[in-house]
């Protein structure tokens, strides 16, 4: 929740165009981690900015799937020199 | 194994005719047996068990009713592995009651001790019968998973490119190996690019298009792109029939289809290679082939020259 306000206020007070979120330490999630990034992937698009969500662990990629979680709307690469690229293509 | 039944003067008759028993006994599991063990073979082994259930039956040993056990389990898993049947295991066993009976009959107050060591020798086939079941059932998972192991192998293609041939029916056990193997290859190697090929998997039903799916969604949250290939005409029939979405997955026809797609969105291209032994010039002939306008080993090669790039190149005649 914290970090959805922050990620706001931050996207708008410096109209960034892409945002890098790192969960390679992330090792257990559940539903609401999975809507949370959701979430914040909505919200960054409202500021125009692309969400890349990079570091996902198999095991976490594979909870996500069983929840049917797909994180549509969310940009997803191996790390985060990959997700740079993403953006770095998108802009 | 009840051995309470059974009283000391059983005991003792039983120690008495040891040599008479083994003898009867072994005949007897060798007649089973049809000669597929030598008469010496059976009669050390005999000795060793009937040695072993006088000693259980008069209770002194403590030991002696594990060691039997033992023995019995091992007897039957040497005889699994000879090929034998559980029953012929198990009967060589119970024609110890054979034995022995045929020299109680004659001794009318040993009958009722009879009964109760009848019914421990019951207990010591059927120990056998257990055993042999247990021998098989633990061949067969550890084929089981061996072949579970074999079955799943990652494979890099290319440079960020990694493939998983399946062949066999896919269940859920399966899937679930699969994916992790897939998704710890495409951290391992940083792959961006994951074809699956079903080539060799018999028949794709909707629970197997679902592990599909599971696989090509997990894969594409580490940022892999999946591509599904080797779809044969008749699976093509039931996905249709079922109707079965695989939604944006790309799916191609062969592996090399994929190879190509997943190629071309890494921005790379297979070129022919550049003639590196050039023959028709050498020998005064004109060059056959389609790539000689691509060819830059030999400059002033008249084939280059003078036909024209299409093929197949007009004929002579027009």
């Amino acid at each position: 929740m914290r970090l959805q306000e922050d990620l706001a206020d931050e996207l708008a007070a410096t109209g960034a165009s892409g945002v890098i979120i790192d969960i390679t330490a992330v090792e257990i999630v559940d539903s609401f981690i999975g809507r949370m990034l959701t979430m914040i992937g909505s919200i960054s698009r409202l500021f125009d900015a692309e969400t890349v969500i990079v570091g996902m662990r198999p095991a976490v990629a594979i909870t996500l799937t069983e929840l049917g979680l797909s994180l549509s709307g969310v940009r997803t690469a191996l790390n985060a020199e990959k997700g740079l690229e993403i953006l770095n293509g998108k802009s | 194994m009840d051995v309470g039944g059974t009283s000391e003067r059983m005991v003792e008759y039983l120690r008495d005719h040891h040599d008479k028993v083994v003898e009867r006994w072994s005949e007897l599991v060798t007649a089973r047996v049809r000669g597929r063990i030598s008469l010496d073979e059976v009669r050390r082994e005999v000795d060793d068990l009937y040695s072993l259930i006088v000693r259980v039956l008069s209770g002194a040993d403590d030991h002696a009713a594990g060691e039997l056990r033992a023995a019995l389990d091992e007897l039957s898993r040497s005889r699994a592995r000879d090929s034998f049947t559980p029953s012929e295991t198990a009967l060589g066993v119970f024609s110890l009651k054979e034995a022995v009976y045929e020299l109680v009959a004659d001794t009318a107050e040993l009958a009722p001790e009879f009964l109760a060591f009848s019914r421990m020798v019951d207990d010591l086939g059927l120990r056998t019968f257990e055993a042999y079941s247990a021998a098989r059932e633990q061949i067969i998972s550890d084929q089981a998973s061996a072949m579970l192991e074999l079955s799943t192998p990652v494979v890099r293609l290319w440079e960020g490119i990694i493939a998983v041939p399946l062949v066999g029916t896919l269940d859920s056990a399966r899937t679930q190996l699969v994916m992790e193997k897939l998704l710890d290859t495409l951290v391992a190697t940083g792959a961006d690019h994951a074809v699956i090929d079903i080539t060799g998997v018999p028949t794709v039903d909707t629970e197997v298009a679902q592990h599909l799916l599971k696989t090509v969604s997990a894969a594409r949250l580490l940022g892999a792109e999946c591509t599904i290939s080797g779809i044969r005409p008749q699976v093509a029939q039931t996905i249709v029939s079922l109707g079965i979405e695989f939604g944006d997955i790309a799916t191609k026809a062969t592996l090399a289809d994929a190879l190509a797609l997943a190629l071309s969105q890494a921005g790379m291209k297979v070129v022919p290679q550049l003639w590196s032994k050039c023959r028709s010039s050498r020998s005064g002939r004109r060059c056959s082939s389609p790539f000689r306008s691509t060819c830059k080993t030999i400059p002033s090669c008249a084939s280059r020259r003078t036909w024209p790039t299409s093929w197949p190149p007009p004929g002579p005649a027009g």
